[in-house]
């Protein structure tokens, strides 16, 4: 396998190098022995757009983290146009140019765009010019199409649109670098293919993109060169027309993910959820008049696609007990439970998988073993009258976390603050399904999983799906939608346009829906 | 150069040594202040904080000082743990004292070996009903809780100074505000002849177990916990916030509510206006002193007592002024929450630093 070392490519990509890595090395206290990133030699040059390709885990999230400036390094160099800097805030990154789009927003939710944009401004206390940044950040949005209300509170925002803001604050300091953590992840294929004409753009105009990912498409859409990340050593860089996707999926994952997923079809027409005409609080005046119906049955995925702030998550809320339903009915294995608590939705088996895992699915400041029986505390034998049975909670927790291969320092030392998403994602997947709940409401339930992780995740829905488990699968990632559901939905603002059975679903016809594109399949 | 890392794991050699550290840059601290005033510093240093601690009068004296700062400080943790900012303490203080008092002023010529259980039982209903206002405004209405609770100190203050100066004022007592003086079946009984240390403390001292058992070994505890640490979280795991913000203030008020009445039955023996040095409000340093962890309280409430008596002996002996007593408490307070640091980051030596090829 030819590995082409970035020096010899000087001459062939001409453009100046503007930020450049050597050697560096990062080591993390405590978490783990191995070092984080193990001498890592990267540079982007003006005009091109660098991809650094690598599953979950690989350091990618980290080394564009040292380039602009949020992390220390432990050992090496970083120069920008040939000249030794060092970066001890992302303020130094922004001076000298490096600009970096987090994968996990940097927002104050109570701020508006426009606000959050003036926090990283240095104006003198007295100018407060939020009117111009205001018009500023309209301009940015136009030119680059992201489209977003500059005067809309993050915290009222999508996490889609949040993205686009975090994009656009940035953009705003008009970087020559710019560093770009798996910015698709929640873009609509769409909006993902526009987001790489914008990185284009860019790059003509002279920027040079560091561009993160994870989805091999991705790689050859936007690519000059790429660099594949491996459990923190590079495997080397080489521009993208000397290689291909097979080659580069060895070097990545080792394996391949499979492309459909097959399975039997489904054996009973007895209803696990039956939802009608359900209008949620908070979308009386945006979604349907007639809210929302849709019904699923035992041993059925139902997938629904869709771009973030189009309803998904006030469905999820509501069909969860976390968020009231303002009208409609939510039948759930017989049961009406619309307005019903959470507690009681999880009494009845159901079991929740949350977008917002930091936040919702763990409880940062608390031990693993503490978050591995966050719902099931309350049921022998984890505690008998009111007193907790730690012995037993250690060895449900040591078993889970085996099984679903988190990777844990300690059960009763780690605070699962530490924890990296993928492994946050491994302990809320076992606690939610360990117990084979008779209904599954899942979001996003791979986001940042590596592809040999979501293999076992997709597998797991499989087995579950074959227990009698009815799975509700909201997914950005049509890949997973499409291998993994019987039938798939597509939600547009707050209404699901078109329904289908997921052996005739096309791709195109998906993406179109969930770009507001009529159904031309009729009423679903 | 010294670098600070964060920790991954939480130390507890970190969490003990980090107070005893305070304590011993207190001392010198103080000891410095001390010669600067032309003062001894050892001997000014031994009155102040070893030599309550040698006589069994001053022991006594302590116990005493630290039992409601416990009391109040215990129960006002598990309200900040769940994050339900209770710093009414001091006003369910003097509700419980109010409540429980009532009782020995009406039955004063009373000798039922009821009345002192009653008078516990009714202070703490006393703290619990105050709590209850702040409670019941925060779940029905949203109101602030801290708001709410302080803003009732004043209430419950000024119904005490009512209540002593009108309708249950001593009528043999010349005019001075202050109830009849309690009788012996409503008093504290005293463990020595001669101490002022009484029964109250030997109950304070079963607290803090208790509270640990709640918050470290129940459901009860997991849910403050869960609730305190990630509203989110807890709602998706099925918890109750109403129930917690209930819990979590009665507790904090009962507890509070005891201590006043403790305080009214054992080393006062009546209802006076100042029944209160501001206990309710110096138990939230306690509480935090403390790690808001119950035996940590225990010793907080042991030392901020400590400071109090060795400052009393030292106006008396030494002729320090009255001042040092909180100028101590803020200089231990500083450096605690300085060495804090040393529970979340660890220093990383430079040596340390290079990377193991």
């Amino acid at each position: 396998m030819p590995t082409i070392t970035p020096n010899s490519q000087i001459d062939q990509l001409g453009g100046e190098i503007l930020l450049e890595a050597r050697g560096i090395s990062k080591g993390f206290p405590g978490v783990w022995k191995h070092l984080i990133l193990d001498h890592i030699d990267f540079d982007v040059r003006a005009g091109e757009v660098h991809t650094l390709l690598g599953e979950n885990g690989a350091g990618k999230t980290v080394i564009a983290n040292i380039l602009s400036g949020y992390y220390g390094k432990t050992a090496g160099e970083i120069r920008v146009k040939g000249q030794p800097v060092d970066l001890r805030s992302p303020r130094d990154g922004l001076r000298h140019g490096i600009a970096m789009v987090h994968q996990e927003l940097m927002l104050v939710p109570a701020f508006t765009i426009a606000q959050n944009v003036m926090i990283g401004l240095q104006t003198s206390s007295f100018s407060f010019p939020l009117r111009k940044v205001e018009k500023r950040i309209g301009e940015l949005a136009a030119r680059y199409q992201l489209k977003v209300d500059p005067r809309a509170r993050v915290e009222d925002l999508s996490a889609g649109e949040q993205q686009r803001a975090e994009i656009l604050k940035v953009l705003f300091h008009e970087p020559e670098v710019l560093l770009l953590d798996e910015p698709t992840s929640l873009l609509t294929p769409h909006e993902a293919d526009h987001l790489f004409v914008v990185l284009r753009a860019m790059a003509q105009e002279g920027k040079g993109i560091v561009f993160i990912t994870h989805k091999m498409k991705e790689v050859f859409a936007v690519s000059d060169r790429v660099t594949v990340l491996k459990l923190g050593k590079t495997q080397g860089t080489q521009p993208i027309a000397n290689t291909n996707e097979r080659e580069l999926t060895r070097k990545t994952f080792g394996e391949t993910v499979p492309e459909y997923m097959e399975r039997p079809p489904v054996r009973t027409e007895d209803k696990a959820i039956d939802v009608k005409n359900l209008v949620p609080q908070s979308m009386e005046n945006k979604g349907p008049a007639l809210g929302l119906s849709f019904e699923l049955r035992k041993g059925e995925i139902l997938g629904f696609a869709g771009v973030a702030g189009n309803g998904q998550t006030e469905l999820i809320e509501c069909i969860t007990g976390l968020r009231r339903a303002e009208r409609g009915e939510i039948i759930m294995l017989g049961r009406n439970m619309a307005n019903r608590s959470p507690r009681a939705f999880i009494e009845l088996g159901v079991a929740h998988i949350p977008e917002r895992r930091r936040e919702m699915g763990v409880v940062e400041p608390m031990f693993v073993a503490e978050n591995v029986v966050l719902k099931d505390y309350r049921k022998a034998p984890f505690s008998n009258r009111s007193v907790l049975n730690r012995k037993e909670i250690t060895r449900h927790s040591k078993e889970l976390v085996a099984r679903f291969n988190a990777l844990v320092p300690d059960l009763w030392e780690t605070e699962s603050r530490i924890l990296s998403g993928g492994n946050i994602q491994r302990l809320i997947l076992g606690r939610e399904t360990w117990q084979r709940p008779p209904i599954i409401i899942a979001s996003h339930p791979t986001e940042g999983l590596d592809a040999k992780a979501i293999r076992h995740t997709w597998e797991l829905f499989l087995a579950l799906r074959e227990n009698g488990s009815a799975i509700l699968l909201v997914s950005e990632d049509l890949d997973e939608i499409m291998s993994l559901s019987d039938r798939i939905g597509v939600l547009f603002e707050g209404a699901i346009v078109g329904l289908v059975d997921a052996k005739s679903a096309d791709r195109e016809q998906l993406g179109r829906w969930m770009a507001g594109g009529a159904s031309e399949a009729g009423a679903p | 150069m010294l670098r600070l890392e964060p920790r991954s794991t939480q130390s507890l050699s970190a969490a003990w040594l980090s107070p005893m550290l305070a304590l011993v840059l207190t001392a010198v601290t103080g000891g410095i202040i001390f010669l600067a005033m032309g003062k001894d510093p050892a001997t000014a240093l031994y009155i102040y904080f070893v030599e309550p601690l040698t006589s069994s009068s001053g022991l006594s004296e302590v116990a005493v000082k630290a039992g409601p700062l416990v009391l109040i400080g215990i129960g006002l943790s598990f309200g900040f743990r769940a994050g339900i900012w209770n710093i009414g303490a001091e006003g369910q203080y003097i509700a419980g004292a109010i409540a429980g008092g009532g009782l020995a002023v009406f039955w004063y010529e009373s000798t039922s070996a009821f009345l002192l259980p009653a008078m516990l039982l009714t202070g703490i209903l006393g703290g619990m009903a105050w709590a209850a206002i702040p409670a019941l405004l925060k779940t029905r209405f949203n109101a602030n809780e801290i708001l709410v609770s302080l803003m009732l100190v004043y209430v419950a203050e000024l119904l005490l100074v009512h209540l002593v100066q009108g309708p249950w004022r001593n009528p043999m007592g010349w005019g001075f505000p202050g109830t009849r003086v309690f009788p012996d079946a409503a008093t504290m009984p005293l463990l020595f002849t001669g101490k002022r240390v009484h029964l109250g403390s030997v109950l304070t001292l079963a607290v803090p177990f208790i509270a640990w058992f709640l918050l470290a070994r129940t459901r009860f505890g997991f849910r403050i916990k869960l609730f305190g640490s990630a509203p989110l979280a807890a709602r998706h795991a099925g918890v109750q916030s109403n129930r917690i913000i209930w819990q979590s203030l009665l507790i904090g008020g009962g507890l509070a509510g005891l201590a006043g009445v403790i305080e009214a039955a054992g080393t006062i023996g009546q209802l006076m206006p100042d029944i209160s040095p501001g206990y309710g409000f110096t138990a939230i340093i306690v509480a935090f002193l403390g790690r808001l962890h119950p035996v940590g309280v225990l010793l907080a409430g042991i030392a901020i007592a400590v400071t109090y008596i060795g400052g009393e002996s030292a106006q008396i002996s030494a002729g320090l002024p009255k001042a040092v007593t909180g100028l101590f408490q803020g200089i231990i307070l500083f450096y605690l929450l300085a060495f804090d640091l040393f529970t979340r980051y660890k220093i990383v030596l430079p040596s340390r630093q290079a990377v193991q090829q």
